[in-house]
């Protein structure tokens, strides 16, 4: 799917105000800072009032169109740019935030808090990023740091993991920030969700000048393919992607894509396609013969193997989900099911 | 699986010796700096090292002998030069073929280009490496337990050295199940490793090469018998008194690591210091005979290029080890030099 004449309206206004009043002051220094040593989520930024729960001024929500499975839990996501500072966006498949940024995702059950995430990037060298998780008290006035995590949070199956886990999955992108990209912010989720909240989507990131190199009229910044398929590799990329990608966790074991790019062309153009539809196992211990992906049958793809595991070791995802998801699941059938057979 | 010699089958690492203080953080330093500035590494004064990579360089080929195990080998059993630290896929090999694989050390994406240097220094020392399936234990092949006693300053220099290191595409396959571990190896208990003997007459050079043979390097690994299963890996009743076995493809016999404690008659009680010190450069022992592989000695193994005063140091550590008798079989003796 391309990005529709409808919505390039940002671009007009993109346009516009490259040539008058800045829509927002351009990019200043944003010298690095001490290594942050938070305590409690009240002292991250987050809340100009944390009793209440205000959000500080700064700090916007966003949805991405395709979401992480965490076990059914509720979430919310903020993200605080520095003032006068841009996103880099000079890759568009990786982008790379000013420093100063923080990007918040809190986790809630039956409208408990229980776990708040916090991303910030402190200083300029490659690992310069406070990555870690706060845990929420009884009477919900605030979440205190946990540097070893803790299990069932609150007495919910909910785990927040320890502060040596995050970069399993985050390191695989260069800026940490997962959710937070051209192609999750591009579709129809995210724009609806920034309109109704006033936070941010691709178009809005444009308009109000926070990109470096705005996004391109002619750009595919969402899944190619038909419904069905464009809903799968949405879900790959947004639950698999960040740890099978070149700069992944998984990838000097096993070369497989599942995180897609912009501008990748049609389906079967996509290096996600290309790495798993019909492709050998190559990490995984499985029985001599079976593939990734087996055209038209989603019984036999590894791939669905996997993804219905859970408690051994080889589960996927490996981390942060204790439960199956069969939505997930019949997506990703769904795809591999509309294959022509082999 | 048990650590166990067949573990070894291909393994060519180890170093000669050293002695130094309980505390890592309290090492002494080689006195004398080497002319390409990589050897112990005087500090400047701002206290950082004169030349980081330039150090790191030095241990990963001379102290630690990283390239022995990872970079892999021709036919002839060369190492193949342009695959420098890219990983051997099958680097022990079981008698039922099955492998277990040394690492793409290269800034390669297949290697170690992008992992942060906190997972390198965590594998490097404590056996935990990120895996496509989580965090997997290293099997103690890889002398983490070792290198977990390494200076900081050390563990900088290494990690900044790799990330030097041209890149090679080479995926490692996935190592056999047998050698699947729960956890890894339990770091070196340092309190434990051999101190000088009280009336060693060089303490301060034996401390320095205690911190090489110990810490750094890996004379310990392979000069102390390996137990079976044992999460401590070797045996902390005979440390440096050898007896661990090493099946070399290639040759008549199987080599066995000497006994290196200073016992007169089953140890190097007799040796000098410099009769260490030719074994280390050289190659020759103090009978004129050469050493066998896997000691990666002389002039074309790794401590060949050992400095003048890290051999020496390791050397007077050697010397200062209490004794343990062990006599060990010579099954593999290389004609006179």
């Amino acid at each position: 799917m391309r990005l529709l004449p409808g919505h390039g309206l940002w671009l007009v206004g993109l346009a516009l105000a490259c040539g008058g009043e800045p829509a927002s002051p351009p990019p200043g220094p944003h010298e690095p800072y001490a290594r942050p040593e938070y305590q409690a989520l009240s002292e991250t930024g987050l809340y100009a009032d944390p009793a209440s729960g205000k959000l500080a001024g700064g700090v916007r929500p966003f949805a991405p169109s395709f979401v992480l499975w965490s076990d059914g839990a509720e979430k919310q996501r903020w993200i605080e740019l520095p003032a006068g500072a841009q996103i880099d966006t000079s890759d568009m498949n990786r982008w790379s935030f000013p420093i100063g940024t923080r990007v918040w995702k809190q986790f809630s059950l039956d409208g408990t808090a229980l776990e708040t995430r916090l991303i910030e990037r402190y200083g300029s060298e490659p690992d310069d990023y406070w990555m870690g998780s706060f845990v929420w008290n009884e009477d919900q006035s605030d979440a205190l740091f946990a540097a070893a995590g803790q299990e069932d949070v609150l007495g919910t199956p909910h785990d927040a993991p320890p502060q040596e886990k995050c970069g399993a999955c985050h390191n695989g992108e260069p800026g940490r920030i997962i959710g937070f990209s051209a192609l999750q912010l591009a579709g129809d989720v995210a724009r609806a969700a920034a309109d109704e909240q006033d936070g941010w989507s691709l178009p809005r990131l444009a308009e109000a000048q926070q990109l470096t190199a705005p996004p391109a009229t002619d750009s595919q910044y969402t899944p190619p393919g038909d419904a069905v398929t464009a809903d799968a590799l949405g879900y790959l990329h947004a639950n698999c992607g960040h740890c099978h990608n070149p700069r992944g966790t998984s990838w000097p074991d096993t070369q497989m894509v599942l995180r897609l790019d912009v501008d990748s062309g049609s389906a079967e153009d996509t290096r996600l396609y290309g790495s798993v539809v019909g492709k050998m196992l190559q990490y995984y211990r499985a029985e001599a013969g079976t593939l990734r992906v087996v055209p038209h049958d989603p019984e036999n793809s590894a791939l669905i193997q996997r993804m219905q595991v859970r408690g051994p070791k080889e589960q996927m995802p490996p981390l942060a989900t204790e439960e199956v998801d069969s939505d997930g699941i019949t997506k990703v059938k769904e795809w591999i099911a509309s294959l022509p057979a082999l | 699986m048990p650590v166990s010699k067949l573990t070894f089958l291909l393994l060519s690492t180890s170093l000669l010796a050293g002695l130094a203080c309980e505390d890592k953080d309290v090492i002494v330093p080689a006195t004398e700096n080497p002319e390409d500035g990589a050897g112990t590494g005087d500090p400047d004064s701002e206290g950082t090292p004169v030349d980081l990579v330039a150090r790191g360089q030095y241990l990963v080929d001379h102290v630690a002998a990283c390239p022995d195990c990872h970079t892999p080998r021709n036919e002839m059993g060369a190492p193949i030069p342009e695959q420098y630290l890219a990983g051997a896929d099958c680097f022990v090999r079981l008698p039922n073929g099955d492998c277990l694989g040394s690492r793409n050390l290269t800034n390669h994406e297949t290697g170690l280009a992008n992992r942060t240097d906190a997972e390198i220094k965590r594998m490097i020392t404590d056996g935990v490496r990120p895996a496509a399936t989580g965090d997997e234990a290293l099997f103690p092949v890889m002398p983490y337990y070792v290198f977990h006693n390494m200076t900081d300053q050390d563990l900088d220099a290494v990690v900044a050295y790799l990330r030097t290191v041209p890149p090679v595409e080479h995926a490692i396959q996935r190592r056999a199940a047998v050698f699947d571990l729960p956890a890894p190896a339990a770091p070196l208990d340092l309190s434990s490793v051999p101190l000088p003997l009280p009336d060693y007459a060089n303490p301060e050079a034996a401390a320095r090469g205690r911190y090489l043979a110990t810490q750094a390097g890996v004379c310990v690994e392979c000069h102390t018998k390996h137990l079976m299963g044992d999460p401590k890996v070797v045996d902390y009743a005979s440390f440096f008194a050898g007896g661990e076995e090493f099946a070399v493809p290639g040759l008549p016999g199987t080599p066995v690591s000497k006994n290196l404690t200073s016992d007169a008659e089953t140890g190097l009680g007799e040796w000098t210091v410099d009769d260490i010190v030719k074994v280390i450069k050289q190659g020759i022992d103090k009978h004129g005979d050469g050493i066998c592989p896997p000691m990666p000695v002389g002039p074309r193994g790794a401590f060949g290029d050992m400095t003048a005063e890290d051999a020496l140091d390791v050397a007077h550590y050697i010397k200062s080890l209490p004794p343990l008798v062990n006599k060990i079989e010579d099954l593999c003796a290389l004609p006179p030099m």
